[in-house]
C-alpha cells in the first residue's frame, strides 16, 4: 500500500496515535502542526491523502481546506466536533470528501481512509459494480438483487449508481441534488428524501435497521462497502 | 436669553397656596353659555305658554308658570342660570302680564308682592334645585370615579410583569383623567428613568426631569401647578408605599387646563393603587430571585456530585487498564491486553457521551439552540440512532413497527436523533440483556406520536413526572447506573424546542416508555 497521508492537527497526543495506527496499516505518515506547515507540507510531500482538524491555532481548517484546494485535488478526510452540522456541510462545500466526527475509533477512520483511497485510484465508470447481493451494471442500467431484477427508474438508477459508485463515503445531499437533478435544484432536499424513501423499499433496505444506505443526518448518505 | 434659564424660589407652604389656587373654580358657579340660552328659551317658552293660558282662560296667577321653568333651568343647568331665568321671567311677566302692559310701570299693589314673591321664590327654588343637581352631579361623579378606580386595581392585580403593571398605570391615569401621564422608576443603579408614557414617551426635557427628580428626592409633588417648577409642563407625584418611595408618575394637558381637586384625589387614589402594584411586582421578582438562587445552588450540587462520580469512574478505568499496557510486564496474556483495550475504548465512549450531554445541556440552557425544522422521515431517524448505537444495543432486541402512511415530520434530524439516541441508550441502560425495545409510531391528527418502550425495571410511581428533571435517577445510591442524569431532561429540551412535547408512562407488563409528539410536516 504505502500510501503517503498527512496529518494536520495541532493535537500532539492525537497525531501520534494517528501515527501509530496508520503506519501500523502500512501508511506512510507526515505531520503537521499549524495551518502554514499544512500548506507547506501538502506542497512539498504531495501526500495521497489529508487528515485535517478543523481546528487550528493559526487558521481555520476551511480556510487551510480552500487554500488546498486552489491547486490540489488530494483527497481531505475532516475531523470535526460532533453537533456540528453546519461546519460539517461547509468542510464538504470547500472540497472536503468526507468527515469523521472526534471522538472516533480507529476502524472507522481507516475504513473512510481507505475509501477514500480506493475512488482515487478507480473511478469506475462504465463498469459492473458488486456490492454485497447487489450487482449494478451502469452500461445497461440493469440491477439485480441475489440474481432477481429489480425495476428502478432513471432517477432511483442514477442515485444508486452515485452512491454506490463512491461506497462507505459521505454523499452530500448538495452534491447529490446538483449530479442528478441539476445546479438549480441543490436546496430541494425534499426530492431526495422521497426518492431514498423509494430506492431503499426497492433494494430491501430497511430505513429503521438500514443495511446499505445509511443516513447522515442533515448532511448526506453513505453507501456500504464491499 | 431670559428663556435660557430659569430661577424657581420653592417652598413647603407655598404648596397649600398653590393647591388653594387650584380650588378656586367652583363647580356650581357655571358659566356655561348653554345654561343662559337654555334659561332665555324656557322663559320664552313660559311667555308663550302664559299667553295661551290667559286668553283660554283667566288664571289668577300666571307666575307658576314662570317658576316652573325656573326649576327647570335650576335642575338641569345650575344655579347661575336659574338665577338668570327668575331674572329674566321677572321682567317679562312685569312688562307683558302686569297692568299696565307692556311697560315695567306695576300699577297694582298685589301685583307688586306677587312679583316680588315670584322673584325671592324662584331665587330660592332654583338654589336648591342647582344644589340637588350638583348633589346627584356629585354622587354621579363619585360612582364614576370609584369604578374607574375598581376597573383599575383590577387591571393592575392581573398584571403579572412589571411592564404589564407600567401599561396599565400610565394608560389608565391618561384616560382617566384626559390627560398625558408618564411613570418613571429607579434603575439598578439608582438613577430615575421614564418606563413608561401614554401616549408613548421616553424622555422627558430637562425643565421636567428636575421636577421629576425634585418629586423623587423629596417624596413631595412638583412640576405645574405645584410650589416647586411650576413652569414645568408636568406635574409630579410621588408613587410610594409605607416601605418607601418606588417611583413618579406625572401627568400633563396640552392646553392651560388646571384639575380640579375631585381629579387631583382620583389621581393620588391610583398612584396609591399604582404603589401597590409596583411593590407586588417587586416583591414577586425578589422572591423569583431567591427561588432562583436556591434552584441554582441545587444544580450546582447536582452537577459538582454528578462531575465528580461519573467523569472519574471511567477515568479510573482508562488510567487503570492503560497503566496496565504500558508496563511491560510478562504475566498479561493476549486476551488479557485485549480486554483491557477494550476496556479503555468503552469507558472512554462513555466518557465522551457524558461531555457531549453536559455539551448539550449548556447549549439547551443558553437558549443557544435553533431547531432546524425540515419535512425528516422518522424511519430514517431510527435507522441512523440505532446506526449510531450498534454496539450498544447488540444484546437488545429492537422492534420497530411505524405506519407506511406516516408522513414526514416537521423536526430538526439531528436533534430528534439525539433525542432517540439517549433514549435507547437509557432503555440499554436500565433493561436487561436479551429484553426487547419497542419502537413504534402513530399518526393523531396533524402530529405523530412515538414511542419508545423498554423492559427494564420502570420507573418508581409518583416519580414519573421527576425523570425530565435535570440530574435525576430513579435508582440513587449504591444501585445507581453509570450515567448522568442528563439524558431526558436533554431529551424534554431538545423536543420542546421544536415545538413537541415529551412524556413518560409506566409500559405493560414493566418498563418505561417514553412518549413523544412531534409536529408532522404538512404537504
Amino acid at each position: 500500500m504505502n500510501a503517503r497521508i498527512l496529518i494536520v492537527d495541532d493535537e500532539a497526543p492525537i497525531r501520534r496515535f494517528l501515527r501509530v495506527a496508520l503506519e501500523a496499516e502500512g501508511y506512510t505518515v507526515t505531520e503537521a502542526a499549524t495551518a502554514r506547515q499544512g500548506i507547506d507540507r501538502t506542497a512539498l510531500d504531495t501526500p495521497e491523502a489529508v487528515i485535517l482538524d478543523l481546528g487550528l491555532p493559526d487558521a481555520d481548517g476551511l480556510t487551510l481546506l480552500k487554500a488546498i484546494r486552489e491547486w490540489s485535488d488530494v483527497p481531505v478526510l475532516v475531523l470535526s466536533v460532533r453537533a456540528d452540522e453546519a461546519g460539517k456541510v461547509a468542510a464538504l462545500d470547500a472540497g472536503a470528501q468526507d468527515y469523521v466526527t472526534k471522538p472516533f475509533g480507529i476502524q472507522e477512520l481507516l475504513a473512510r481512509l481507505r475509501s477514500l483511497l480506493r475512488n482515487q485510484i478507480t473511478a469506475p465508470q462504465g463498469s459492473i459494480l458488486t456490492i454485497a447481493d447487489l450487482r449494478i451494471d451502469a452500461a445497461t442500467r440493469q440491477v439485480t438483487k441475489s440474481g432477481t431484477p429489480l425495476h428502478l427508474t432513471r432517477k432511483e438508477f442514477d442515485l444508486l449508481w452515485m452512491l454506490a459508485a463512491q461506497s462507505g463515503r459521505l454523499v452530500s445531499h448538495a452534491m447529490i441534488l446538483k449530479t442528478i437533478w441539476g445546479p438549480a435544484h441543490t436546496e430541494d432536499s425534499q426530492y431526495l428524501r422521497v426518492h431514498i424513501g423509494h430506492l431503499r423499499g426497492k433494494i430491501g433496505c430497511d430505513a429503521t435497521n438500514p443495511t446499505y444506505i445509511f443516513t447522515e443526518s442533515g448532511v448526506g448518505y453513505r453507501f456500504r462497502t464491499e | 436669553m431670559g428663556a435660557d434659564f430659569e430661577i424657581t424660589v420653592t417652598s413647603e407652604s407655598d404648596d397649600r397656596q398653590s393647591n388653594s389656587r387650584v380650588t378656586a373654580q367652583s363647580p356650581t358657579l357655571n358659566r356655561d353659555w348653554k345654561g343662559y340660552a337654555a334659561a332665555a328659551i324656557a322663559v320664552a317658552a313660559a311667555t308663550a305658554l302664559s299667553y295661551i293660558a290667559e286668553t283660554l282662560f283667566p288664571v289668577a296667577s300666571l307666575s307658576l308658570i314662570y317658576m316652573t321653568a325656573v326649576i327647570a333651568i335650576a335642575t338641569r343647568f345650575g344655579l347661575g342660570s336659574s338665577i338668570a331665568a327668575s331674572a329674566m321671567g321677572f321682567m317679562a311677566y312685569d312688562f307683558l302680564f302686569t297692568q299696565p302692559r307692556f311697560t315695567f310701570y306695576i300699577s297694582e299693589r298685589g301685583e307688586f308682592l306677587i312679583l316680588t314673591l315670584f322673584l325671592a321664590a324662584s331665587i330660592l327654588t332654583g338654589n336648591l334645585a342647582a344644589r340637588l343637581r350638583a348633589r346627584v352631579n356629585a354622587g354621579h361623579a363619585v360612582m364614576e370615579r370609584m369604578g374607574k378606580l375598581y376597573d383599575f386595581s383590577r387591571r393592575v392585580a392581573a398584571a403579572a410583569s412589571f411592564d404589564d403593571v407600567v401599561w396599565a398605570a400610565v394608560s389608565h391615569v391618561a384616560t382617566t383623567l384626559q390627560c398625558e401621564s408618564i411613570l418613571l422608576t429607579p434603575d439598578n443603579t439608582g438613577a430615575l428613568q421614564v418606563v413608561g408614557g401614554f401616549p408613548p414617551e421616553d424622555r422627558l426635557e430637562i425643565r421636567d426631569m428636575s421636577a421629576a427628580l425634585w418629586c423623587w428626592q423629596k417624596s413631595e409633588p412638583a412640576g405645574r401647578g405645584s410650589g416647586t417648577l411650576p413652569a414645568a409642563r408636568w406635574f409630579f407625584l410621588p408613587v410610594r408605599t409605607a416601605n418607601g418611595p418606588l417611583g413618579v408618575i406625572g401627568i400633563a394637558y396640552d392646553d392651560n387646563h388646571s384639575f380640579a381637586p375631585t381629579d387631583r384625589r382620583l389621581l393620588e387614589a391610583l398612584v396609591d393603587q399604582i404603589a401597590l402594584a409596583l411593590a407586588r411586582i417587586h416583591l414577586g421578582e425578589d422572591l423569583e430571585e431567591a427561588r432562583l438562587a436556591s434552584e441554582t445552588e441545587r444544580l450546582r450540587t447536582a452537577l459538582l456530585s454528578s462531575v465528580s462520580h461519573d467523569l472519574r469512574t471511567p477515568l479510573v478505568s482508562i488510567i487503570g487498564a492503560a497503566g496496565s499496557l504500558a508496563e511491560p510486564s510478562k504475566g498479561l496474556t493476549e486476551p488479557g491486553r485485549t480486554a483491557l483495550a477494550e476496556t479503555i475504548l468503552e469507558e472512554g465512549e462513555r466518557l465522551d457521551r457524558y461531555v457531549q450531554n453536559l455539551l448539550d445541556m449548556t447549549r439547551l440552557g443558553h437558549g443557544a439552540l435553533k431547531p432546524n425544522l425540515a419535512a425528516t422521515d422518522l424511519a430514517d431517524l431510527i435507522g441512523s440512532a440505532r446506526h449510531r448505537l450498534r454496539g450498544l444495543l447488540r444484546d437488545h432486541r429492537v422492534q420497530v413497527d411505524l405506519p407506511d402512511t406516516l408522513p414526514p415530520l416537521k423536526a430538526d434530524p439531528i436533534l430528534t436523533e439525539q433525542v432517540i439516541v439517549n433514549i435507547l441508550d437509557n432503555a440499554v441502560k436500565y433493561a436487561a440483556p436479551g429484553t426487547t425495545i419497542r419502537i413504534t409510531a402513530l399518526l393523531d391528527g396533524q402530529s405523530a406520536v412515538l414511542s419508545i418502550a423498554d423492559e427494564g425495571p420502570g420507573i418508581p410511581a409518583g416519580s414519573i413526572d421527576r425523570v425530565f428533571d435535570m440530574f435525576y435517577r430513579a435508582n440513587s445510591g449504591d444501585a445507581q447506573r453509570a450515567g448522568t442524569g442528563l439524558g431526558l431532561a436533554i431529551c424534554k429540551g431538545l423536543i420542546e424546542a421544536q415545538g413537541g412535547r415529551i412524556r413518560a408512562e409506566a409500559s405493560q407488563p414493566t418498563g418505561t416508555r417514553i412518549i413523544i409528539t412531534l409536529p408532522t410536516a404538512q404537504p
